[in-house]
């Protein structure tokens, strides 16, 4: 029941862009769980229970995970790949926000498993839709 | 015979028959006396030249222009005349008439002396021109010194020919060195060309990534503010609002096109068979929907299928087809020409207008990213789709050019490689 109340896991280290998704993803009411992460560090020790989340329950997995990729310490590529590596996490949707389209990352995104991309435009209005149709989409779908 | 009386000889035989060379000529310059050897050698007779005037049997060889024997020896004459005394002149050159009708003449050197012959009141009446027969004496000193000559040119010229050989080996082995060090500094200047040209690269991909996000927080917030502040949020605020968010959206658009001009550089071009008649139709339609309130006459001209990179060349005719929508479209009717043509075996491909056109004198500004020859409000634009065509015109191999007028339209040519044609 408790897996419920944790919908979504956004991790971004921009705090703007941060605010703008989470905006965008509870202007649906449906989705009202979201929690922040700052930056790959902090998204692997919430999701395994260690660092700053030693002793978290680790059974509570998100429904999805948005992903940036460009992050200070540990790229979200390496939080990628360590996420679904990992028996534990690798069901768990992750959706990658990128600046461009022409990202060579987001090639890889795709071999290592990631289930959609958003390109995070400079227009809030298309953002703000694309990331709440898609965080709809995934929590309902994971919900079903 | 007794001796000392021994008869006078007769002096006008000794005169004629003495070996030298003498003239005899009065105050008026005639011809009085004249020595047998005088007379072989200037290959005269003594009858037909006696009485007569020295110029007139010993005149200028009217074939040398640079004859001065008769006005040498009339000087001296002169001279001698008027001082009474000897005149020695320098050796001259003198020619002499050949006998018979237009002969010719003969080339000779003299050494004259005149002298005076006075009577008692020590006034001249005599000259006795008296000359040597240097013509044989001249010619070996002529061929004497030319030989000489010679020898020296010959001598300086081989000093000079070795100077030279070793000169020029000289300049050689210095233009070699030269040539050596100006690959070295090629190759380095390259290299670093290519660095920088890879950093910057990086550099725009970087900037264009790190400046969509503070735009994007200043749209979004902005946006927020309109949505859910509208209520409390005075006209002028509003109007505040919407000028933020149409700058950061022209920002966002400069950055877009920004990142496709700097991500040509890093990109590849595939060489396949482009349908140009069939691209056109489609990017077309492509820019009929962006722009739906214009409508112009559009004449589709058949062209040549071309070779290249088609989401390139798709790229060109975006940019070229947009820019004749865009300044035309104040034009009724509108009036867009596309088609080709064939120079020096390669086919030009061009996009005509009626519109705007731009003044010829800011042609070198076109091409540039960046640069705009019209100002923001009257056409919209970031100033990087025509750098963007050449671009890639460029990196096929082609080029680019434009011709235009103020007021009267302006027609885009573009070539792709000449060599990669094909006849599809």
């Amino acid at each position: 029941m408790e897996n419920n109340l944790l919908e979504i896991i956004l991790v971004e280290d921009n705090p703007y862009d941060a605010m703008l998704t989470v905006r965008a993803l509870k202007s649906k009411n449906f989705i009202n769980n979201v929690i922040h992460l700052n930056d790959g560090v902090e998204a692997l020790d919430f999701l395994f229970g260690t660092g700053q989340y030693a002793g978290r329950d680790v059974g509570v997995t998100p429904r999805v995970i948005f992903l940036d990729l460009k992050m200070p310490r540990i790229n979200g590529l390496e939080v990628l790949e360590k996420v679904k590596s990992n028996p534990a996490t690798k069901t768990i949707p992750v959706v990658i926000l990128t600046s461009s389209a022409e990202d060579p990352d987001i090639k890889k995104c795709a071999e290592l498993g990631a289930n959609s991309y958003i390109v995070k435009p400079v227009e809030f209005e298309n953002f703000s839709k694309v990331v709440a149709d898609l965080g709809f989409y995934w929590v309902a779908l994971n919900k079903a | 015979m007794e001796p000392g009386v021994i008869p006078i000889p007769d002096f006008k035989v000794l005169f004629e028959e003495s070996p030298g060379l003498f003239l005899v000529l009065d105050p008026q310059l005639r011809i009085v006396a004249v020595s047998r050897a005088y007379l072989q050698a200037t290959l005269t007779e003594r009858d037909k030249i006696m009485g007569r005037g020295i110029f007139e049997v010993f005149p200028d060889n009217p074939d040398d222009p640079n004859a001065t024997g008769v006005s040498n020896l009339s000087n001296s004459l002169q001279r001698v005349l008027k001082n009474a005394k000897p005149d020695a002149m320098a050796v001259q050159k003198y020619d002499i008439p050949l006998p018979g009708e237009n002969a010719g003449f003969e080339e000779r050197f003299w050494s004259p002396l005149n002298s005076p012959v006075l009577d008692e009141d020590g006034a001249v009446q005599y000259i006795i021109h008296k000359v040597e027969d240097v013509t044989e004496f001249m010619r070996l000193k002529a061929n004497n010194t030319r030989h000489k000559e010679d020898q020296e040119k010959i001598k300086e010229l081989n000093v000079q020919i070795e100077n030279e050989v070793f000169q020029r080996a000289q300049q050689i082995q210095e233009a070699n060195r030269k040539m050596t060090k100006f690959t070295e500094e090629l190759e380095d200047k390259n290299a670093e060309l290519l660095m920088v040209n890879s950093e910057l690269d990086a550099f725009c991909y970087s900037i264009s990534h790190d400046l969509r996000a503070p735009i994007r927080a200043i749209s979004g917030c902005t946006r927020i503010l309109q949505d859910e502040y509208k209520n409390i949020l005075p006209e002028d605020g509003h109007h505040l609002m919407k000028a933020v968010l149409e700058n950061a959206s022209k920002m966002g658009d400069l950055i877009d096109d920004l990142l496709a001009f700097s991500r040509l550089a890093r990109r590849d071009i595939k060489q396949l068979p482009i349908n140009m008649n069939e691209l056109t139709r489609v990017v077309l339609e492509e820019v009929k929907n962006n722009n739906p309130d214009y409508s112009a006459e559009i004449t589709l001209k058949e062209m040549p299928a071309a070779t290249g990179d088609p989401a390139m060349i798709k790229e060109v005719m975006i940019n070229l087809l947009s820019n004749a929508f865009k300044y035309s479209s104040q034009r009724t009717p509108a009036q867009i020409e596309i088609g080709s043509f064939v120079r020096e075996g390669t086919p030009v491909y061009y996009i005509k207008d009626n519109g705007v056109g731009f003044d010829m004198q800011y042609y070198n500004k076109l091409f540039g990213v960046f640069n705009r020859l019209h100002t923001m409000s009257a056409f919209e634009g970031t100033g990087v789709g025509l750098a963007i065509v050449k671009r890639i015109v460029l990196k096929h191999g082609g080029n680019v050019w434009a011709e235009a007028k103020m007021n009267e339209g302006a027609t885009f040519f573009f070539t792709l490689d000449k060599n990669s044609n094909n006849t599809m």
